[in-house]
């Protein structure tokens, strides 16, 4: 599909009030043929810019209401002249006024977009806190949702889905488990609030992306049509302008999610062992600051491993005893996973119960069967 | 079987299987979880490029207090690498720490096949050959890679 027709069908997919925003790509194009023929009649020749024989830099200036472009030619040697060549031609001006006009409207948008979602978010993050609170049943079910929300990635630039399908994936999978009808009257407002603000983020996101691509195309089309190179002098200049666009639309979308509503329930991998990849209970920090559970430093300690697992910082782990006991994370522990806690300590005992036994028989205690040691 | 298997274990397999890194498959024995068949694909502008080299992988029961143990079942031209496929690589022995993974394991062999250090050979002649003329240790390593290692 060619991208003036997939501007025009993405779109439609998206809000009317913002399609006066989107980047003007069919007449930016038109504008780059008339350019062409500008160029013609002052003497340019796009095919001699194209092969690098006359050397230039491009000079933008912001003037008000208008952007203009100045081509500035460098001395021909051979013929000696010793300054440069100023040349400012009327469409070239006119195009990336036009461009430069439709990117202050989008930052303009974009601030408006984010303040409401900001102020929005603040208010569920709120009410949030105290719904999925410790105190309350919904925190499993919560954190089960956020879960999920991080599984489906919406947010993820790397993945070949678009933000879109992952979130229907989402909502099939919300539907499917029924989370909502599990969540307490209270709760499931909140639900609906945040199922309604990802949907619109989503959004946010994919007109952000439309635009950055529509940009990226028509400058690469006025590059490689008129020679001039002016893309790279242009990036610069709407870099020192300071409009606030977004590089990264799905980072920004994904942070204000985690930092306002998926981090108010705190996720066992946030505290999780690495060596055993289980949640660290009970948790001990080390002095290089590297959380581990107990279990896991008996071990390395029985093996004589004295460095820190994760940073190498030298005897963290012979150094470490029963007073390196985070007690801060440990009543965070308590408080936000009893259920991890309580399966992880069945665990251990388990563990500690083959050990007493091949211990005191001399046999290992297999899978399935005993093998002598 | 799997009911013993330590739940680090479950989990990195996990992520393998469904997050796996470009270049790099590896996947559990049927009749032994601990038991992994890998495959890395010798990486773009090495010597190795085009070709596939079979790996094994084990982890032992002090796994992951102590390394996996990994092998080449391909035979490769690489001075770190010996006849029998053992490879010289420090995270494989002293500089192992239980915080690494399967992952961060085989990311280290590619790196190992698009970085050939001579200076800590385990297989010497390969290595004298790569100091000596590197640009002929060069062609060798092509040539076993389309002998050895095409699929
Ligand atoms: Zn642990
Ligand atoms: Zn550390």
């Amino acid at each position: 599909m060619k991208f003036g027709k997939e501007l025009n069908a993405t779109l439609c997919s998206l809000p009317s009030e913002w399609h006066s925003y989107t980047i003007q790509y069919k007449q930016l194009k038109k504008l780059i043929t008339q350019l062409v023929l500008e160029m013609r009649d002052v003497g340019l020749s796009p095919e001699e810019l194209r092969e690098g024989k006359i050397s230039k830099r491009i000079v933008f200036e912001n003037q008000g209401q208008n952007v203009i472009s100045t081509v500035c030619i460098a001395p021909n040697e051979s013929e000696g002249v010793d300054s440069e060549k100023l040349l400012q031609m009327r469409t070239d001006s006119a195009f990336f006024s036009a461009l430069f006009d439709t990117l202050s409207g989008l930052s303009n948008l974009e601030k408006d977009n984010r303040k409401a979602l900001t102020d929005t978010l603040e208010v569920l993050s709120d009410r949030l806190l105290k719904a999925a609170s410790p105190r309350e049943k919904d925190m499993y079910i919560w954190r089960n949702i956020f879960g999920l929300y991080h599984e489906a990635s919406v947010f993820n630039i790397t993945s070949d889905k678009n933000s879109r399908d992952r979130l229907d994936w989402f909502n099939g999978q919300m539907r499917e488990r029924k989370f909502r009808d599990k969540l307490h009257h209270n709760s499931r407002d909140i639900f609906d609030e945040f199922i309604l603000i990802l949907t619109q983020l989503v959004s946010v996101v994919q007109f952000q992306r439309l635009n950055q691509k529509a940009m990226r195309k028509i400058l690469k089309k006025h590059d490689k049509r008129t020679g001039l190179g002016e893309s790279t002098y242009f990036s610069k200049f709407i870099a020192r302008e300071e409009l606030s666009l977004s590089a990264d639309p799905c980072t920004t979308a994904s942070q204000m999610i985690a930092l306002r509503v998926t981090r108010v329930v705190p996720q066992p991998e946030d505290y999780s062992c690495p060596v055993c990849m289980d949640i660290a209970w009970k948790p001990i920090r080390l002095s290089c600051s590297h959380l581990f559970c107990l279990p896991c430093l008996i071990k390395a300690q029985d093996q004589e491993k004295w460095d820190c697992p994760v940073c190498r910082c030298a005897d963290s782990v012979k150094k470490a005893n029963g007073g390196n006991i985070d007690r801060g994370v440990q009543k965070l522990m308590q408080l936000y996973f009893p259920k991890e806690i309580q399966k992880k300590a069945i665990e251990r005992s388990k563990e500690l119960a083959i050990r007493d036994y091949e211990a005191l028989t001399g046999y290992a205690v297999s899978n399935d069967k005993c093998v002598l040691m | 079987m799997a009911a013993n298997l330590p739940r680090r274990i479950i989990k990195e397999t996990q992520r393998l299987v469904s997050e796996p890194d470009p270049g790099i498959s590896a996947t559990p024995s049927d009749d032994n979880l601990r038991y992994f068949n890998v495959m890395i694909a010798g990486p773009t502008g090495s010597p190795f490029e085009g070709g596939v080299f079979k790996l094994e992988l084990f982890l032992t029961e002090e796994y992951p207090m102590a390394p996996p143990k990994v092998r080449f079942l391909t035979r490769i031209y690489h001075p770190n690498i010996d006849r029998l496929g053992r490879i010289c690589l420090d995270i494989l022995k002293e500089k192992w720490s239980p915080a690494l993974q399967i992952r961060t394991v085989l990311l280290s062999i590619q790196g190992l096949l698009s970085a050939p250090n001579p200076d800590d050979p385990l297989a010497n002649d390969v290595a004298d050959h790569w100091k000596k003329d590197e640009a002929g240790a060069i062609t060798t390593a092509k040539a076993w890679t389309n002998k050895f290692a095409m699929v």
